[in-house]
């Protein structure tokens, strides 16, 4: 399960999707940016925090938005959006921060907002290697989970997302 | 303190001692394992008896602390054997060093129980008695002086009584030691000598106003060449002493003081203290803590009774005075508890010293060169973990000197250099900085060949290096991938590894310089903050954004007058009381604003070892206790900052880098790539 403050932090409805699905499937934690799904694996993330003050790194990598202040430690936040190539975020627009471990740090990773947990079994994901097209390094393959209620109910395209390129 | 606070403590307390007597037990067992093998090798090291003792010394006053009351007992009478061997009354013997195994792992036993459950324990103590029985006999002795003998320790006769029994010469040696750091040259001495020789006392025997002349008694498997090798001296300085022949005569038979006969300077038997790697606090500074916290509980008691008065129809104005009186007493009180803790975490750089003594009396006999080591500044306090951290540098520092600076004693005769080489390190404080200087008399660094040799390798660019001064040239040897193992010429070959120092000394917010003069010195300036948890900054506004810039390094501020600024090639300077100053706009470097001459400001002057900037800033916001927190792993390229502070409110300032940042300044703005420092 994941811990607490992750439950509390998804959208109210429909955020089980799956969750007492078939236990071969893997979890991945559905959020937005710029208006389109994506996901990353759900034990990667270790927790859902609210956006916190950002300072700006200057000279810091692309990726990296700022440092934010979390549980006490310095931590430095990336934004997938730059490695994705999507139009920058308005500063300090409303968003929620995913705690991952990358490399023996924790990181944060900013996003718009937490969606659901998407159950996905392997023959649901359509793997970036077996796609005609390039879809860059970021991106691991794409699922068309079927939503049952709540928002965006139907078939949605969710883009699940590499870790590792995006910090 | 509220009851589940205190019953919490109990548990923390409980699982400390768990830990530490687990890690004395521990220590315990490595040490006799050596004393057994060592027996079995017919050796025998004084040191390791008295260790042992220590640790259970140590481990019967926590046990006593915690009310282990039968671990006490156990741990008391191992002592007290323990003290017996120690002082030669209770000879070694295999079956001894058998039963102390089973002793000391029964208390092992009884710990880990948790309860007291020591029937093993007893037994095992049991089995020990029949030993405390037997005595060593003292056989053989040599001829001292009545006055000599009159002043020993029961301990000290002992160790004599031992190397006599060993038939190992006695020897009479005179030294003279700088009185400052006397107990410095003595345990360098000391462990010169170990492990042919022992050091059984030493006496004064005369001096000047700032040094002091001391006997020494030296007993071991070492002939008077090798004694006088080791301790540096003319064989003709060493005197024998001979052993009493006939029949067997102890020194324990000893004629009652006289008024004129020497007093034992410091008697070698060992101070008791725990064997653990903790922080040791003086008491007065606990006091002094104790004090503050004391005064927080008064703050605590009136700001309720304000709080009380708080009702309507109350005097407001009265309170507010109150509050703003509490409000100082607050500050005032949390400063000085600030202080104290700091103090706490102060110990002498001489820690780090002591590991750098045994280094240099290792290789320059290694190597064969003539050394002497002076030290100065043993007692600067500076931050426990930068003591930690300095060791490897330094060490590195010393390894360079001797085996690259310091000369073969036959060509320094040719030079006409005396054969001996110095090494000297000397260490100070300066403001809130601590200076730690390595200089040897040795063949020092050629600048032309480290430009050479710079541009052979390919590290820097021609162009960019055409222009640098004799100390530029110089600084070359900390760029990286300098470092090799192969040597040029004699005189260029140092800087071995040289830009791994500077890259550690970085890390700890330091700096690194090199002064030189080709066949003359080389001095290498080790500029360090003494503390790296808590310093006072200044918060710096900067283009909106919030800086805090270390305040140890700030010298001055001053008003930018837009129409005193140069430009000196690409660079921007000012006048300041007659000289030059470099300045560098902190909102350009960061990239928040576009290149601006005229705009105005303020200058936070950076001035560190000898090389100063100015930075400008739009604002000074003030000073205030910064607690410095690391960037994360993801950051650490990331050059001009050492870490991130909290300014309240969950908002983070990053805190300046200024030794980073003065680098920067300096390095030529207009040579890409050609900035002789890396970061």
């Amino acid at each position: 399960m994941p811990p607490e403050s992750t439950l509390a932090l998804l959208d109210p409805k429909g955020l089980l999707t799956g969750l007492e699905a078939a236990p071969d499937a893997r979890r991945w934690l559905g959020f937005v940016l710029d208006g389109a799904h994506y996901a990353l694996p759900l034990d990667l993330v270790r927790e859902v925090l609210p956006l916190a003050p950002l300072t700006e790194v200057p000279r810091a990598p692309e990726r990296v938005l700022g440092v934010a202040l979390l549980h006490g430690e310095v931590t430095t936040v990336c934004d997938p959006r730059r490695a994705l190539g999507l139009p920058p975020a308005p500063w300090e627009s409303p968003g929620r921060l995913l705690l991952v471990a990358f490399g023996g740090e924790t990181l944060a990773l900013r996003v718009d907002q937490v969606t659901r947990i998407h159950a996905l079994k392997d023959r649901e994901i359509e793997r970036a290697e077996h796609m005609s097209v390039d879809v860059g390094r970021c991106v691991a393959g794409i699922a068309r989970p079927r939503i049952r209620e709540g928002a965006g109910a139907g078939e949605a395209l969710v883009v699940l997302l590499e870790l590792s390129e995006l910090v | 303190m509220p009851p589940e606070d205190a019953s919490e403590y109990a548990r923390r307390a409980q699982e400390e001692f768990h830990a530490e007597a687990q890690e004395l037990l521990e220590l315990v067992g490595r040490e006799l394992l050596q004393l057994d093998e060592e027996f079995s090798q017919g050796r025998e090291d004084p040191e390791r008896l008295n260790a042992v003792f220590r640790a259970m010394h140590t481990l019967k006053g926590l046990a006593g602390l915690f009310a282990y009351e039968r671990l006490a007992q156990g741990a008391h009478h191992l002592e007290d054997l323990l003290d017996q061997l120690r002082l030669g009354r209770l000879a070694l013997s295999r079956a001894l060093l058998d039963d102390l195994f089973t002793a000391v792992d029964q208390l092992g036993r009884a710990l880990a129980s948790g309860r007291e459950d020591t029937a093993g324990l007893d037994q095992a103590l049991r089995r020990l008695r029949p030993h405390e029985a037997e005595r060593g006999s003292n056989a053989r002795s040599y001829v001292l002086d009545p006055s000599v003998v009159a002043v020993l320790s029961e301990y000290e006769e002992h160790r004599l009584a031992v190397h006599a029994a060993r038939r190992e010469p006695l020897y009479r040696v005179r030294v003279r030691h700088p009185l400052a750091t006397i107990d410095q040259h003595l345990e360098t001495l000391k462990r010169a000598l170990k492990p042919q020789a022992e050091v059984i006392t030493f006496l004064p025997a005369g001096g000047d106003e700032d040094h002091l002349e001391l006997e020494l008694l030296v007993a071991g498997a070492l002939s008077t060449e090798g004694l006088a090798l080791a301790l540096e001296l003319a064989p003709s300085e060493v005197v024998t002493v001979p052993f009493v022949e006939g029949p067997a005569e102890t020194v324990r038979e000893k004629p009652t003081p006289t008024s004129g006969a020497p007093v034992a300077l410091h008697p070698p038997e060992p101070e008791v203290r725990p064997a653990l790697a903790t922080v040791r606090v003086d008491l007065r500074r606990m006091d002094r803590l104790l004090n503050a916290v004391g005064e927080l509980g008064l703050v605590r008691g009136a700001l309720t009774t304000a709080a009380d008065r708080l009702r309507p129809g109350a005097d407001l104005a009265a309170l507010r005075a109150e509050l703003v009186r509490l409000e100082r007493d607050l500050g005032r009180n949390l400063a000085a508890l600030q202080r104290g803790l700091l103090e706490v975490r102060m110990v002498p750089l001489g820690q780090a010293l002591e590991r750098v003594a045994r280094e240099v009396r290792k290789l320059s006999r290694a190597l064969g060169k003539e050394l002497r080591l002076v030290i100065t500044g043993v007692d600067t306090a500076v931050d426990k973990v930068l003591v930690e951290a300095l060791a490897a540098p330094l060490q590195h520092l010393v390894r360079n000197a001797i085996d690259h600076g310091i000369e073969a004693p036959e060509l320094r005769r040719e030079r006409d250099k005396p054969a001996e080489g110095t090494l000297a390190i000397n260490a100070w404080q300066s403001g809130s900085h601590v200076v730690i200087e390595v200089e040897d008399d040795g063949a020092g660094i050629d600048p032309e060949a480290v430009l050479a040799r710079a541009l052979t390798q390919g590290l820097a660019e021609p162009e960019a290096v055409r222009g640098l001064d004799r100390a530029g040239r110089l600084s070359l040897v900390f760029l990286p991938g300098f470092s090799t193992r192969d040597r040029v010429t004699e005189t260029s070959g140092r800087g071995v590894g040289l830009d791994v120092v500077k890259t550690n000394i970085a890390r700890l917010g330091g700096m690194v310089d090199v002064a030189s003069e080709p066949g003359v010195f080389t001095r290498i300036t080790l500029t360090l903050p003494i503390t790296l948890a808590i310093l006072p900054a200044l918060v710096c506004e900067v283009a909106g954004r919030t800086y805090a810039l270390p305040l140890a390094s700030v010298s001055e501020a001053l008003k930018l007058h837009p129409e005193e600024v140069r430009l000196v090639g690409a660079r921007e300077v000012t006048t300041l009381r007659g000289a030059t100053l470099p300045l560098c706009r902190l909102a350009v470097l960061f990239g928040h604003r576009a290149p601006e001459r005229h705009r105005g400001g303020l200058v936070a002057v950076v001035a560190l070892a000898g090389r100063r900037a100015g930075f400008v800033v739009d604002a000074i916001q003030g000073q205030r206790d910064v607690v410095i927190k690391p960037l994360g792993a993801s950051l650490r390229g990331v050059r001009g900052f050492t870490g991130a502070t909290d300014l309240g409110e969950q908002r983070l300032a990053l805190v300046l880098d200024p030794a980073g940042l003065l680098e920067e300044a300096l390095s030529a703005p207009d040579a890409p790539g050609g900035a002789p420092h890396a970061t």
